[in-house]
């Protein structure tokens, strides 16, 4: 009887384990099979994208990772809504309505898109979130779609819904919610199509006007490299975030000045810590806005720009900038964690 | 034996003639004092004699008077200068001002200025200009990226904080999110 007893108790132990580790590895899956999609399968597409209040509508030609653009499409009578405002223009200076018409002419043109759902990333996303596939079998733009629940494991983290084609793991919808469940920001494809030849037609017939679009290069470069245009040791911060680590270093150039970017992610959050040799940035007479701060001694200009928070300050010869949408008091630690290192402390 | 006589005397004047011209030519140079002494002695002699000669050297010596009455004396600088200012204070104000505005309109005036001016702006940029990025454009470089890697990757988010944090600063916020959102688009 206490056999039977052990080898039921044993039998259904195993047997929920069998279930848990196969629930759990093929959610995974699901979120590398995504992945997988976006390297191999071509698309074209017109999706409605809303940020907040405002709405687009964007179009997106995806041959490859590399070679994968979008492109904003004018809302009809919204350039001519934006011309006639008078009394609105007639407010602004002159610079200010110029750079309003250079955004606006960068919105209707071919921007290319550095998706790079890589391994790394999507190990990290499993690291540090739940993640839980849900048969939906509703149709998107006449797709059967799934959808893909990505949980913070961490508090202050976002949560994502990707709804995604059953037949071929395309993302044909994403949803991002904020750490209160506030859905922010999503987009949805209200066409899509994955004829190859279809999307080789198209990529070809705008290959000129893609020619023309200018291209920004962030080379990835080694902590050797960074330390070598930085003419000093590069300083890490100490305290992390949970689950948060160094991806990559990048090398950018701004005016004659070239800010080395420190990449740190849990695969779905960011946050990014840009040095460059302080020549004076932190001035506080050239800073705009901002509420000042102080950590340790030094001073610390505070910004909230949207969902992203920033820090600018500059300490041992070098200037800071740090930005992520990581809520604040985390944000306050890293800066701090940089500013005043433990060893400093003891 | 007259005829010898007739030869003899047409032979001297010939002699005389031919030492007359061969004189005549050194006259410049005897006059300047160029000549050695023997050629000076036989010129003395021959001056002496030849009223033709004593009439040319008068002559010479006239000329060479009359081309050091040509030339004068070369004023110093400061003479110079001196007396131009007198004159320009001399001048009624119309006449200095169309002398100034016609040493203004001078092709060397003008290109000398344009060049001063050239000179001082490069000077004046060369040392205020820095190639520390502007903290405005700096803040507004930072932000586009960040925002530009959030939005390239589905797999990304920027929405960690809730929208009801309050902005750690006053500023108009909607104004903010705008400009967020050119980024995004834009950059």
């Amino acid at each position: 009887m206490l056999t039977k007893s052990l080898y039921a108790f044993c039998l259904t132990v195993f047997g929920s384990l069998f279930l848990l580790i196969g629930t759990v590895h093929s959610d995974v899956t699901v979120l590398k099979e995504i992945a997988e999609a976006e390297r191999s399968i071509s698309y074209v597409g017109v999706r409605l994208k809303i940020f907040g209040s405002r709405t687009l509508e964007e179009v997106v030609i995806h041959k490859s990772l590399k070679n994968s653009y979008r492109k904003v499409l004018p809302t009809v009578g919204g350039e001519s809504t934006l011309s006639t405002d008078h009394e609105r223009e007639e407010d602004r200076d002159t610079n200010d309505r110029n750079r309003d018409r250079r955004r606006r002419d960068r919105d209707f043109r071919w921007e290319r898109q550095r998706s790079q759902f890589s391994t790394k990333e999507v190990e990290l996303i499993a690291q540090n979130y739940k993640i839980e596939r849900r048969p939906w079998g509703e149709k998107i733009a006449g797709h059967q779609a799934d959808l893909l629940i990505i949980r913070p494991k961490y508090p202050g983290r976002p949560t994502k819904h990707i709804y995604f084609a059953r037949k071929n793991s395309v993302i044909l919808r994403v949803e991002d919610f904020d750490s209160s469940g506030v859905r922010r920001n999503m987009f949805v494809y209200t066409r899509i199509g994955f004829d190859t030849n279809a999307v080789n037609a198209r990529f070809k017939s705008i290959q000129e006007e893609i020619s023309r679009t200018p291209g920004r290069n962030f080379p990835e470069i080694t902590l050797a490299e960074a330390e070598k245009i930085l003419t000093s040791k590069l300083i890490k911060p100490q305290y992390l975030p949970s689950g948060f680590q160094l991806q990559n270093l990048f090398k950018h150039q701004y005016r004659g000045s070239h800010p080395i970017q420190l990449k740190y992610t849990d695969g779905m959050l960011d946050f990014n810590l840009y040095e460059t040799i302080d020549k004076g940035q932190n001035r506080d007479g050239r800073n705009r806005g901002g509420e000042l701060i102080k950590i340790g001694d030094t001073p610390v200009r505070k910004y909230r720009r949207g969902p992203t928070h920033a820090f600018n300050w500059s300490s041992s010869g070098i200037h800071f900038f740090l930005s992520s949408p990581l809520p604040a008091s985390e944000m306050e630690k890293i800066v701090e964690s940089i500013i005043v290192p433990k060893t400093k402390q003891k | 034996m007259t005829e010898n006589r007739n030869c003899d005397q047409s032979s001297h004047i010939f002699y005389l003639k031919m030492k007359h011209q061969s004189i005549q030519k050194h006259l410049s140079a005897y006059l300047d004092n160029e000549l050695a002494p023997p050629m000076r002695e036989k010129v003395d002699s021959h001056i002496r004699e030849c009223e033709e000669c004593q009439m040319l050297l008068a002559d010479f010596k006239e000329n060479q008077q009359r081309i050091a009455n040509l030339v004068h004396p070369v004023p110093s600088m400061k003479d110079v200068i001196l007396a131009k200012i007198q004159e320009m204070d001399a001048l009624p104000r119309g006449r200095f001002l169309s002398i100034f505005k016609r040493w203004v309109f001078r092709p060397f005036t003008v290109g000398a200025t344009a060049f001063s001016t050239v000179c001082i702006i490069v000077a004046v940029f060369f040392f205020t200009y820095s190639p520390a990025p502007q903290s405005d454009g700096l803040l507004d470089f930072y932000f586009g990226l960040q925002s530009e890697h959030a939005d390239h990757s589905p797999l990304k988010s920027n929405v960690a904080s809730p929208i009801s944090d309050p902005p750690t600063y006053a500023e108009n916020f909607s104004e903010d999110t705008e400009t967020l959102l050119n980024l995004y688009l834009g950059d």
